[in-house]
């Protein structure tokens, strides 16, 4: 009994071991990939400057200088509203797959919890039946065996019924895409828009 | 006998001569002919659209955009990271074998 509780004692810690490394890495790899759109996003900014830094000095007239101060103004909202809108999605998922993840630690802990408490009840069981009847071995054995078999299977069936992690996990990316995809077509529409504005601004010409 | 080992020389010579000539004027044409190199197409490159125009701040914008794409798909591994625990929680579902007791 000793050497049974000390298994699944020694299995559990072996458990938590790969969950910690596990949400270490999550966390490292989404520190990497935010790092990463910051970065990029800084230098698009600077890119950016120095394109409507030109823009302006093709402005010849009050209409058009107007006219780009405006377009300069419309696009950069319409840029700073798609990357809210966007990271808004990106950190509803990592707090959906967050909860998922404790979710399914819960369910792990409480479905070891059972077990643990299972085998130590039919091992006491076991116990007060040959206390109570020791010519009776036999029977008290096998009745030992099938309830620790019981808890056994019940475990693994648990743990098996148990798999919705990964469909969990594909739904939020799937919301999460949507509202990215939503937030960059209403972003291009917007500069699209603006675009037709100031050309109109400048007669139609190339700028 | 001499007279003929005399003509047979000859002919020797004439044909190596031949044969020597003829591998001259292949070596000449083989070297002298141009290979016509296939001009090479410059591949048609996109101009890109000059700075200050709002073409290339399109660009700039759609090359964000894609970008932040890129990065937003490499979550797609957060699916096989996060599951990588199942395995060790079923473990537990072997830490003995009744059968044996």
């Amino acid at each position: 009994m000793a050497k049974i509780n000390t298994n699944i004692s020694s299995l559990k810690t072996k458990k938590d071991t790969v969950v910690n490394a596990r949400d270490k890495a999550l966390a490292a790899d989404q520190a990497r990939w935010d790092q990463q759109i910051k970065a990029s996003r800084s230098e698009w900014e600077r890119q950016r400057q120095v394109n409507f830094t030109k823009l302006e000095a093709k402005a010849s007239t009050a209409v058009q200088v107007a006219a780009v101060k405006t377009y300069e103004t419309t696009l950069t909202n319409a840029v700073n509203t798609r990357r809210s809108a966007n990271d808004a999605a990106r950190t509803n998922f990592k707090n959906g797959v967050a909860s998922a993840l404790a979710d399914q630690q819960a369910t792990i802990n409480s479905q070891t919890a059972a077990l643990s408490t299972a085998v130590s009840n039919a091992a006491t069981t076991a116990q007060a039946s040959c206390e109570a009847n020791p010519s009776n071995s036999s029977a008290i054995h096998s009745t030992f065996v099938a309830s620790l078999k019981t808890a056994r299977e019940s475990f693994v069936n648990d743990r098996k019924a148990d798999a919705k992690l990964g469909d969990t996990i594909k739904q939020l990316e799937q919301t999460r895409n949507a509202a990215i995809k939503t937030a960059n077509t209403n972003f291009q529409a917007t500069a699209k828009a603006a675009r037709t504005t100031l050309k109109n601004s400048f007669g139609n010409s190339s700028i | 006998m001499k007279k003929n080992q005399a003509g047979f020389v000859d002919m020797m010579l004439v044909i190596i001569i031949a044969v020597l000539l003829l591998g001259m004027c292949y070596l000449f044409y083989k070297h002298r002919h141009v290979t016509k190199v296939a001009p090479t197409t410059a591949k048609s490159q996109s101009i890109p659209p000059a700075i200050g125009s709002t073409a290339a701040i399109d660009n700039l914008t759609s090359q964000e955009v894609n970008n932040e794409t890129a990065v937003d798909q490499k979550h797609s591994g957060e699916s096989a990271t996060a599951q990588s625990a199942n395995s060790a929680a079923a473990n537990i579902g072997s830490a003995y074998n009744e059968s044996s007791l």
